[in-house]
């Protein structure tokens, strides 16, 4: 699998910007090896061979310790803004433009990585509001609007389904019933 | 296999020709609903001896035109809730001549070693490149998602916990698309490999199964009243090492409990826990180091001998398996060891716990003193 990933790094060619995706490949898989031979060598039924076989590849133990840091965070940068490198990383997937979850998330997505600049501006003066930062002259009223726009995209993509109660428990009754059939009850064993 | 294929002879694009009347009824068949051309495995019959002596000819694959009159596709299933073109078909009635046979009359009933070769190569390609597909789809929409979405004023792809998930979707997406990539472009990386490859592919959906597996195969709650009467109350257990070795192969012919005379270390499974039996040789103090490695409930595949799951040889107490003395150990030694038994198990003979818990399998329960003298089992 890792020939395969180094192949396809060396097919599309050598793409800086896929690197940190193809060092992750490489160290999560260097690691797996290192740890599947410190698996067999410490299972390995013959122990003399074991102890030999371990001398001999592995002295010091299994010590890849996988990606770092810094590699992780790279490579999630990747899928974080939009990019040649995110469209070649998930190439070929269908794209319906209508208005339900995936389209919305990409357009809440554009809008949002476009408005970024437009966002570090206002963190920057410290406000929240963009209207009053308009008003302060921090951002143009067209940056505004974008980020509004986003902010809008955003809502709607957090957005999810809700259902009343009755839709869900057919035995549901509103608080005010509950009461009035307790109360209800309660007289009737009065009476009784 | 419920389908068949009887030879015979029928007339087949005007004229009488000898082949196959097929009858069958498959599910879950990739692209089965648009598919214009079938290939089915079925049981081939001679019943009138037209092509020779044996009435029983096996598995048969065929390659059938969709087209024929008796063959009913289109329908579909909604495999895991994905829109995916898999579905049932079935064929009632339907004749092909011999030549739709693949290799031909030669070829009957020599189906299964077809079907082996050729179905591992189908999935070589058809769950890499799902997989492939639903990684890319992933890294696309999480990567969206936790860019998009705020915490405390800053999209959460920031934080070094979102990160790393991210990076991992990230960078299986590129493994998974270059090595179904490296298989459709005619890198032959040779079964053992592609076996391989399948087997991390499928590792997500093996690890769900095995979760569902455990869940079936839990033991029923403790009590009576939860246990299906058709099955008997059998425990079983495996003896430690060489004892458990011995029993295999001299089994009492009368039951299948075991001589093993005084031997400690005679297991529970060598006393059926019908009552009678349950005098066994092996009463009393000595019987408590013997060591009960597992119970569980009998299944179907004990009456067969070599099939079935290994059981885990795990001594109940660390170093029983040394302790080659036992036989001799002093009475006073025996009783407090009966006690210990009694403390940990519920009871002073394993058959006695097996029975406390209704058989039932389960972890080792440990109960205080005080609480077993109240509800000890007669």
């Amino acid at each position: 699998m890792l020939s395969a990933a180094l192949k396809r790094w060396q097919d599309e060619g050598r793409q800086a910007a896929d690197f940190a995706a193809l060092e992750w490949c490489m160290a999560s898989g260097f690691r797996t090896i290192e740890s599947r031979f410190a698996e067999i060598l410490g299972n390995l039924p013959n122990r003399f061979v074991a102890v030999i076989l371990k001398f001999l590849i592995q002295p010091f133990g299994a010590r890849v310790l996988g990606p770092t840091d810094q590699v992780v965070h790279q490579c999630a940068q990747i899928v974080l803004s939009p990019s040649a490198a995110r469209d070649r990383l998930t190439a070929d997937l269908s794209h319906v433009d209508d208005d339900r979850g995936v389209a919305r998330l990409e357009k809440a997505f554009l809008l949002v990585t476009a408005a970024e600049d437009i966002s570090k501006k206002m963190h920057a003066a410290r406000l929240h509001d963009w209207k009053e930062a308009v008003q302060n002259g921090v951002i143009t009223q067209s940056e505004g609007d974008k980020l509004a726009a986003a902010h809008e995209a955003v809502a709607k993509v957090i957005e999810v389904d809700d259902f009343a109660p009755e839709a869900l428990t057919p035995i549901y009754r509103k608080a005010a019933d509950v009461h009035q059939f307790f109360q209800e009850l309660g007289e009737q064993r009065a009476a009784s | 296999m419920i389908d068949t294929g009887i030879i015979c002879k029928s007339q087949f694009e005007g004229r009488e020709v000898l082949g196959l009347r097929l009858n069958w009824h498959k599910r879950y068949i990739t692209l089965g609903p648009v598919a214009t051309l079938l290939g089915l495995a079925f049981k081939a019959y001679d019943p009138d001896h037209l092509v020779g002596h044996d009435e029983d000819l096996g598995i048969t694959v065929a390659l059938i035109p969709t087209h024929l009159s008796g063959v009913e596709i289109g329908r579909r299933h909604l495999p895991a809730m994905q829109v995916f073109q898999n579905g049932p078909n079935r064929g009632h009635d339907v004749f092909i001549p011999m030549d739709y046979i693949i290799g031909g009359e030669a070829r009957l009933g020599q189906g299964w070693k077809m079907l082996m070769t050729a179905l591992a190569a189908g999935r070589g390609i058809s769950l890499p490149s799902l997989s492939a597909a639903g990684a890319a789809y992933a890294a696309r929409t999480t990567g969206a998602y936790a860019r998009i979405r705020e915490q405390f004023g800053i999209s959460i792809s920031k934080f070094e916990g979102i990160e790393e998930p991210l990076a991992r979707i990230a960078g299986i997406a590129y493994l998974l698309d270059a090595r179904a990539a490296a298989d459709l472009c005619g890198a032959q990386p040779g079964p053992s490999s592609r076996g391989h490859f399948r087997h991390h592919e499928t590792a997500r959906h093996r690890a769900a199964a095995d979760r569902d597996r455990r869940r079936h195969g839990r033991p029923w709650r403790q009590g009576r009243d939860r246990r299906p009467a058709e099955l008997p109350r059998r425990p079983l257990s495996v003896g430690a090492g060489r004892h458990h070795r011995r029993r295999r192969q001299h089994p009492d012919p009368q039951s299948d409990r075991v001589r093993t005379g005084r031997d400690p270390r005679a297991s529970l499974s060598a006393r059926r826990n019908d009552g009678a039996s349950r005098r066994g040789p092996c009463q009393g103090a000595g019987c408590v180091r013997s060591g009960i490695l597992e119970t569980r409930r009998p299944q179907l595949y004990n009456h067969v001998p070599g099939l079935g799951p290994k059981l885990e040889r795990r001594p109940v107490r660390a170093g029983a398996r040394r302790r080659r003395c036992d036989a001799v150990l002093s009475p006073a030694l025996a009783l407090c060891l009966g006690v210990c038994a009694l403390r940990r198990y519920g009871a002073v003979d394993p058959g006695r716990r097996a029975q406390a818990q209704g058989n039932a399998v389960g972890p080792l329960r440990r109960y205080p003193l005080r609480t077993l003298s109240c509800c000890r089992p007669r």
